[in-house]
């Protein structure tokens, strides 16, 4: 098998500086170089570097405790790593948090994250609210994020109503939120049927198209053949595989699966 | 398919009154989808003001406590300290309380990943029961007094009441925000809550005047912030005296504790963000 074994380049923020006669370029929408992270005896992440660009689609695989959980939680913020650093646009997540999380949105592939009680229009509006935007701000924000998701017959549904695809579409909405930089997509299709399944990856193929960059971890290698012009590939905390270009799902799967017996 | 992003632009404005808004909104909105609840909940109310009713009609005259020689008798102590109770207890418990509804709901991480600070969603999540429990006073007074309740509140005794009532509320408040860190970092705190609550309904002697207490409970609830804050809004508006000792305590304690109990809550935060437990109930 051959893997297309990328150099981990801290590029962006550290290479520009060492460069000062190239014409600027914009920094990567996210860099992560040497993210580390243990959870008692667990390496959960060893030195983790990855990068994604605006308008591109990052496919994370791994098996089951291979990381990407933790490493999509690192980078939403409610983790916090051991060591390593973390850029999104440019700005170093250490010296300004609330702004970074306010350019990065993290969508979990799970019911668990609305309140079940109020519409689906009414959470958004919650969400958008907490992005600091105003009543009539979010009231319109919310309306065209649920057009986008193609929810809004349903808008005025209780979420405890919804089909589970339906509140998939809603996590998405959500994320797009307060106009992130970053998407992070945790398994955004799991527990979904075929067609709801394709609704989600043509809604993640739409938020690249639009600029966001995506990272995406998945199980499914169609899917993350289908979507991603990147992958990287995990196990037990560390990048093992890296494709800098699109690939077919069975090479994936050799990658996933060669890592461990 | 085509996306829209939906807001043109960032927001330029994330001011505080904003988020502490939707916050209300939300829990509003939530209160009254249990709509037979939310009715119960007010029945519940009623009969407890008519339980204080006629236990005011059977003790009568026989309720002789210095602390309590308003005109209302037993049954304007007994309405006032539930009132204050209602309050109280509502302030010290909101904020443990939503976050372990957060927690259990799923809805925690993702709060967390907002922009806002912590903080302000630690507190716009308990501002709609704070202020639920503060219109239920409202109500429980007004219908005191058509039920027979006397205030005796003169200009220095209002504010001095409006005065105690602020203080502690940012004291229990403060309290309110280290029992939130507790349930981030133990999960499960309702107990603790529940018990800090009962046990300040003994000591702050809402139901019954402190003399009754032996010595020894008594000593300690002469030291419980709780029972000054009682006492202290219970003498503004029976007797229209302001107690200035307990005033200040209750503004020193609370201007004290809380800046050190936001730290303690950022340190839970860190920690449960350190163990990677934050989406964990």
């Amino acid at each position: 098998m051959q893997l297309d074994m990328a150099e981990a380049s801290p590029s962006g923020v550290a290479a520009k500086s060492a460069a000062p006669d190239v014409t600027p370029v914009a920094p990567p929408a996210l860099q992560v170089v040497g993210v580390t992270k243990r959870f008692g005896a667990v390496e959960a992440l060893a030195g983790v570097d990855l990068q994604v660009e605006r308008g591109e689609v990052v496919a994370l695989l791994g098996r089951n405790g291979a990381g990407k959980s933790t490493l999509m939680r690192v980078l939403a913020s409610t983790v916090v790593p051991d060591a390593g650093r973390l850029w999104v646009e440019g700005i170093e997540a250490g010296s300004d948090p609330a702004r970074v999380r306010g350019r990065v949105s993290l969508v979990l592939g799970e019911d668990r994250s609305f309140y079940w009680r109020l519409s689906g229009r009414k959470n958004l509006e919650f969400f958008a609210a907490m992005h600091g935007l105003d009543r009539r701000r979010a009231r319109a924000a919310a309306t065209v994020a649920l057009e986008s998701v193609d929810l809004s017959a349903e808008a005025d549904k209780r979420v405890d109503r919804y089909s589970t695809g339906m509140r998939s579409r809603l996590a998405i909405a959500r994320g797009l939120l307060g106009s992130p930089t970053v998407l992070l997509l945790d398994e955004p299709t799991r527990s979904l049927d075929p067609a709801a399944a394709a609704e989600a990856r043509a809604l993640v193929a739409a938020a690249a198209g639009r600029g966001l960059a995506v990272l995406l971890a998945t199980h499914d290698l169609h899917e993350a053949a289908g979507l991603a012009e990147r992958t990287v590939v995990l196990d037990r905390g560390r990048v093992v595989a890296r494709f800098d270009r699109p690939v077919p799902a069975d090479a994936l799967h050799q990658a996933v699966t060669a890592v461990r017996p | 398919m085509t996306l829209a992003l939906p807001v043109e632009g960032r927001a330029t404005r994330r001011t505080t009154a904003t988020v502490l808004w939707a916050f209300i909104r939300r829990d509003a909105a939530i209160a009254v989808s249990y709509r037979v609840p939310f009715v119960v909940g007010v029945l519940q109310s009623l009969g407890s003001l008519a339980f204080l009713y006629f236990l005011g009609r059977l003790v009568g005259a026989r309720f002789t406590s210095s602390e309590t020689a308003g005109p209302g008798g037993y049954f304007g102590f007994a309405v006032v300290g539930s009132a204050l109770l209602t309050v109280f207890t509502a302030t010290l418990t909101s904020v443990s309380q939503r976050l372990r509804t957060d927690q259990t709901t799923g809805t925690l991480e993702v709060l967390f990943t907002m922009p806002q600070s912590p903080v302000l969603s630690v507190l716009g999540g308990s501002a709609f029961q704070v202020l639920y429990a503060l219109a239920s006073a409202l109500a429980t007074v007004l219908l005191g007094l058509l039920l027979g309740l006397h205030l005796h509140v003169t200009g220095w005794s209002a504010l001095g009441a409006l005065a105690a009532l602020v203080g502690a509320l940012v004291l229990f408040a403060a309290t309110g925000i280290a029992f939130g860190a507790y349930v981030m970092l133990f999960k499960g705190g309702d107990t603790l809550t529940a018990l800090a609550a009962s046990a300040l309904t003994v000591v702050g002697g809402v139901f019954f005047p402190l003399p009754l207490l032996p010595g020894w409970l008594r000593g300690v609830a002469d030291v419980v912030p709780f029972t000054w804050a009682v006492s202290t809004l219970r003498t503004a508006l029976l007797h229209g005296q302001v107690q200035g000792a307990h005033l200040a305590l209750l503004w020193g304690f609370g201007v004290v504790l809380l800046p050190l109990c936001i730290g303690l809550f950022r340190m839970a935060l860190r920690r449960a963000r350190t163990k990677g437990t934050l989406g964990q109930y």
